[in-house]
C-alpha cells in the first residue's frame, strides 16, 4: 500500500541504478524471461505469497510489485467477498463467490478489542486503535500490514461522533480516508490521501443545508470512489476524486414495507439528483435457509459486522436502503 | 480466415533445431504470430520459428490440436488445459511460456502463467531464486532492512501461535 518506512532502504530511488547482476553459471530458462511475463506472473500470486517471497526475491521483483499500475492490476483480479467479524476475540470468516460457489475460510487475524472496524475497500479495511495510539489505520488482511495514519488534531478530536470510510480513487489510484466531527457547533469533514498527505484536509460543507449537514454524524457507507452519509431524509454523497460534497432528498416512501430481508435498490442520478428504483431484494422466504448457511459457517451469530472487503463489485452510486429496524 | 473455407490447409512449422512438424492451419493459427504470417501469405513454405526448440513446439503443437479441437467450451477448454499443464515441470513451463509468448498464443500464455504461479505457491525466496535464475541483488544491509519493514509489518499483532 505504501512504502512507509521502506524508503530507509533506498535514499534515493530514482537515481538509485538498477543491477540485474545475474549468476550466469546457472543460467536457467526465466533468466531470458523478459519483463512484461515476470510482471503477469507475478500478478496471479496471492497477496501473501508477494508478501512473504516475491518482494523479497530481488530489488526488480520489490519494485515491480510495489508500482501502481501492479497494485491496480492486483486488485481488479481480486476475490470479492464479505468478512465476517464475529466478535473482536475471534478470527473473522471470509465468505467469497469463486467459480460460482461459496466459499467460506477464516482470516487468520484478529482485530482485538481495542479496535473498531470502521469501513473497507478493495480488501483494505480501515480500524481505529483506541488504546495504544488513538489513531486510524489501514489493515491489509491478507499481508497484516497495518499503517497507521496521521493524528487526528486535538482541537477537532470529538469523541462523539468519529466515523470515518476509506474510499478509492480510481483515476489517480489513491485511497482516501474520510472523516467527520463536531466543532463549532457544526459537524465537518477531513479527508485524507493516504500514504501522501501528512495532515487532515477541510472539505468544504457550508453549502449543504442544516439538515444534510446533520447526517454527517452517521456512520458512512462508501461504494466506489463515493462516500454516503444517509439522513432522515437527505443522503450527503462526497466523490472522493473531486472531493465535493453533494446532497439529495431521500427517495420518496423508501423503506416502507421492507423486513430485515429486504432491500430497494436505487440508483442515484447525479447530475439529476433523482433518484430511480432498480429493483427490490426479498429474502424473507429464504430466511431460514439464510441463517442456516451462517450458521454452519461461523456458528451463532449474536453480535456481527458486515463489511465488503473488496467494494469493487458495487455498481457506483447505488446503494441499498436498509430498513432501520 | 483461409482456414475456414474449403479443404483444410496444412502448415509446415520448423522449430531452431531444424525439426520439421505438419499442423492443420486452423489449429495452427491459435498463435498470432503464424495467424499473421499466413494472413500475408508468407506461410507458403515452411514457417521458421527461431525461438522454439524442437521438444517445446511439438508439445506447443499437441496443445493446438488438442484445443482446436473442442467446440466453444470454455469449461471443456480449462479442464483440457488443466490436464495439458498437470504433468509439466518447472523447466517446460518455463519454455511454454516463452514459446507462447513468441507465437503470441494468449490462452495458452495465460494458462502456463497461473500454472507458474501456482507452483510458486508456498515457495521459500531461496527456491523462486534458484528457478528463476536471479541471484540475490540486496545487500546484507538492504537485506535486512526489507526484513526489518516486514517485521514493522506485524507491529502490534497478535502472533498466530495459538493453532
Amino acid at each position: 500500500m505504501n512504502w512507509g518506512k521502506c524508503n530507509s532502504v533506498y535514499t534515493n530511488t530514482r537515481t538509485r541504478p538498477y543491477y540485474s547482476r545475474r549468476c550466469k553459471s546457472s543460467l536457467t530458462k526465466f533468466d531470458s524471461l523478459p519483463d512484461e511475463l515476470v510482471f503477469e506472473i507475478l500478478l496471479l500470486l496471492s497477496p501473501k505469497d508477494i508478501h512473504n517471497g516475491a518482494r523479497l526475491v530481488c530489488k526488480k521483483w520489490y519494485e515491480t510489485v510495489h508500482t501502481r499500475i501492479f497494485r491496480y492490476e492486483h486488485i481488479h483480479r481480486s476475490t470479492v467477498g464479505i468478512l465476517i467479524l464475529k466478535s473482536y476475540c475471534e478470527y473473522p470468516f471470509f465468505v467469497a463467490m469463486r467459480e460460482g460457489r461459496v466459499e467460506v475460510s477464516k482470516l487468520r487475524y484478529k482485530f482485538g478489542i481495542e479496535s473498531t472496524v470502521w469501513s473497507s475497500c478493495n480488501g483494505l479495511i480501515l480500524d481505529f486503535d483506541s488504546k495504544k495510539r488513538k489513531a486510524l489505520y489501514t489493515l491489509n488482511p491478507a499481508t497484516k500490514r497495518r499503517f497507521y495514519l496521521p493524528q487526528f488534531p486535538s482541537q477537532w478530536e470529538d469523541h462523539n461522533y468519529y466515523y470515518s470510510g476509506i474510499a478509492y480513487a480510481e483515476a489517480s489510484m489513491e485511497y482516501k480516508v474520510v472523516r467527520t466531527y463536531y466543532s463549532c457547533s457544526k459537524r465537518n469533514c477531513v479527508i485524507l490521501t493516504v500514504g501522501v498527505d501528512e495532515s487532515w484536509r477541510s472539505v468544504d460543507a457550508e453549502h449543504l443545508s442544516d439538515a444534510a449537514r446533520k447526517s454527517l454524524r452517521d456512520i458512512p457507507l462508501t461504494t466506489d470512489g463515493f462516500v454516503h452519509w444517509f439522513g432522515r431524509n437527505d443522503v450527503v454523497t462526497l466523490n472522493v476524486e473531486t472531493e465535493f460534497l453533494t446532497e439529495n432528498a431521500v427517495p420518496r416512501g423508501y423503506g416502507e414495507g421492507l423486513n430485515e430481508y429486504s432491500w430497494e435498490v436505487f440508483e442515484l442520478i447525479l447530475e439529476t439528483g433523482e433518484w430511480r428504483k432498480m429493483y427490490t431484494i426479498d429474502l424473507a422466504r429464504q430466511r431460514c435457509k439464510i441463517e442456516r448457511f451462517v450458521g454452519e459457517c461461523c456458528g451463532t451469530l449474536t453480535n456481527y459486522d458486515f463489511g465488503t472487503t473488496n467494494s469493487r463489485k458495487c455498481k457506483n452510486r447505488n446503494f441499498g436502503n436498509e430498513n432501520e429496524n | 480466415m483461409a482456414a475456414e473455407t474449403g479443404t483444410p490447409t496444412t502448415l509446415t512449422l520448423k522449430s531452431n533445431d531444424d525439426e520439421l512438424f505438419s499442423v492443420a492451419e486452423s489449429a495452427a493459427i491459435l498463435s498470432v504470430t503464424i495467424r499473421n504470417m499466413v494472413e500475408d501469405g508468407c506461410a507458403g513454405g515452411v514457417i521458421p520459428l527461431d525461438n522454439v526448440d524442437g521438444k517445446t513446439l511439438a508439445s506447443v503443437i499437441t496443445y493446438m490440436n488438442g484445443i482446436s479441437a473442442i467446440p466453444a467450451d470454455e469449461e471443456k477448454k480449462k479442464s483440457y488445459r488443466d490436464k495439458f499443464l498437470s504433468d509439466k515441470d518447472f523447466e517446460t513451463l518455463a519454455d511454454m511460456v516463452l514459446a507462447a509468448n513468441y507465437l503470441n498464443m494468449s490462452c495458452l500464455m495465460d494458462a502456463v502463467s497461473a500454472k507458474i504461479a501456482q507452483v510458486m505457491e508456498k515457495k521459500s525466496v531461496g527456491w523462486v531464486r534458484r528457478k528463476f535464475g536471479i541471484e540475490n541483488d540486496y545487500t546484507p544491509e538492504e537485506e535486512a532492512a526489507v526484513k526489518e519493514e516486514h517485521k514493522w509489518t506485524f507491529e502490534g499483532v497478535e502472533t498466530d501461535d495459538d493453532n
